[in-house]
């Protein structure tokens, strides 16, 4: 089970050893520095979108985003709030993923819902597309797929707000490991018939 | 034309027995590992590695093609001194350099993870067999950071340089050197190692950058080692070494997680064919050429491990 601290900024890797032991490993080796790895980017200037930002449009339950409709999937809906499609994760390429997610529309709003069920394999990248194919595969097709954000969390419930008109044609959800272009999960969304 | 008689099987059989015996009992000095050190006498090896990949062994093992290229070039360090005739060596392993890159993506470089070791001679003859006890200190980062946009930072976290945990490692190693003698006059030395990886927990970041904490899963490791050495002039300063080593993770496929195609997280399993040609140059310095390659694997790359190092003894 993953456990999570509260600290989000980068810091020395002595700071993962515990207590006596890192004082014990801290002695013997003496010449540890800080280890913090440099990142160089190397996307072409144009790819690069500027600061820093939360995941766009993603929040957990109990959260808010500017493209939050309210209720979550677990709790009621609003009278003018419409499920569209609902469909389950199956992990892919080996890994794991299982849950239920389902697209609801409020007004011309859209927002896909993970249910609290939800869980997938802890990847470095996980970034969430829908797009119209069936497979991904290695590549992002900017015409089929787009990209929703990066999850929130591995598992639990959680939204993310979908442009107007982006569900048009597209029924599959893929969490996607989009550093290495390897698909994780995937739901094949149904309709629902009103 | 006239046929030779072929042997009797019970000649043959003796003749066989005699040789293994001959074999036996001619031992030569040979390299590292099961060896340990005189007080007092140290190794030192550089070398540096790449791995180029545009494939990986995925969490069930099958080769996935990746969407993008990976490289990974990484300066290592290894180090024996020996303490105590027979009973102590030490062993300092480092990756003082990683450098890894998603091509036209992100970069990540840094110091690597090292690792301790006590080695310790429990037999020295007529072959040799020594317990190890190593220890993985995580002087790498686990989870980069980069100041950039989303992407920019999934990037960098999808490629740590080393995998935040500590851990440890009881091993035992088997040594044998024979040939050199009039039937058999190459010489060989042989090598055989098991251990048993106790892992603790990793650190990596969650999508929303925080750090977490994952328990990951014991390994089995191995490693067989043949070396041979020709016994003609100048050819008998190389050493050609076949190997086969693995780490063989007790992670279930979908407890596999944080390691895409850097080996390093929860899980990472592979049974790796390497060769080898190491050369003594002049007095105790050496160099050595070589690869690896996995068989079968999990969350590793799949590509050719091609390495090159300068080594020293005294």
């Amino acid at each position: 089970m993953d456990r999570t601290d509260t600290q989000e900024q980068p810091a020395p890797c002595r700071a993962t050893l515990d207590g006596a032991a890192a004082a014990w490993l801290g002695l013997l080796v003496g010449l540890l520095p800080a280890c913090e790895a440099r990142f160089v980017d190397l996307r072409p200037e144009s790819e690069r979108t500027g600061s820093p930002s939360q995941p766009s449009g993603m929040s957990t339950d109990g959260g808010s985003t500017p493209g939050d409709l309210g209720e979550g999937s677990d709790g009621g809906t609003q009278p003018s709030e419409v499920r569209v499609a609902i469909g389950r994760f199956e992990g892919r390429a080996g890994h794991g993923g299982s849950g239920g997610v389902a697209l609801y529309r409020q007004g011309s709003a859209l927002e896909l819902r993970f249910d609290a069920d939800f869980t997938v394999s802890a990847v470095p990248g996980p970034a969430i597309f829908l797009t119209s194919r069936a497979d991904m595969g290695g590549s992002i097709d900017a015409q089929a797929d787009i990209k929703l954000g990066t999850l929130s969390a591995f598992n639990g419930a959680q939204r993310i707000a979908v442009p107007a008109g982006a569900d048009m044609g597209r029924r599959n959800v893929f969490v996607y490991c989009q550093p290495f272009r390897v698909e994780v999960a995937k739901a094949a969304l149904m309709d629902v018939t009103q | 034309m006239r046929r030779r008689r072929p042997l009797p099987s019970h000649r043959l059989g003796l003749l066989l027995l005699v040789g293994s015996l001959l074999l036996l009992v001619r031992e030569k000095p040979a390299q590292a590992g099961p060896w340990t050190r005189d007080r007092g006498h140290l190794f030192v090896s550089l070398a540096y590695s790449r791995i180029a990949a545009d494939r990986l062994f995925g969490a069930d093992f099958r080769i996935v093609p990746l969407g993008a290229s990976y490289e990974q070039h990484a300066l290592q360090a290894y180090a024996e001194l020996g303490l105590v005739n027979r009973f102590l060596t030490m062993s300092f392993e480092s990756q003082l350099f990683r450098y890894n890159a998603l091509l036209n993506q992100g970069a990540t470089y840094g110091l690597g993870d090292l690792r301790l070791g006590f080695w310790s001679g429990l037999v020295t003859a007529p072959l040799r067999l020594t317990a190890a006890f190593l220890i993985g200190v995580p002087s790498g980062d686990p989870a980069p950071f980069a100041s950039g946009d989303d992407e920019a930072q999934l990037i960098a976290r999808s490629l740590p340089t080393g995998d935040g945990e500590v851990d440890f490692e009881p091993r035992l190693s088997l040594g044998y050197s024979f040939g050199g003698v009039r039937r058999w006059p190459l010489q060989h030395y042989m090598v055989i190692e098991a251990g048993y990886w106790i892992r603790t927990q990793g650190r990596s970041r969650n999508p929303r950058g925080q750090f977490v904490t994952s328990d990951f899963a014991d390994a089995f490791t191995y490693r067989a080692e043949l070396g041979t050495k020709l016994p003609f002039r100048v050819l008998e300063r190389f050493w050609i070494i076949l190997r086969m080593s693995g780490v063989e993770s007790f992670a279930s496929d979908i407890a596999a997680s944080f390691t895409c195609a850097t080996g390093l997280g929860n899980g990472v399993s592979y049974n790796a064919y390497g060769f080898e040609i190491a050369a003594r140059i002049v007095r105790g310095l050496g160099a050595n050429f070589g690869l690896d390659s996995a068989l079968r694997a999990r969350c590793v790359a799949a590509g050719v491990n091609l390495k090159a190092g300068l080594t020293y003894e005294f």
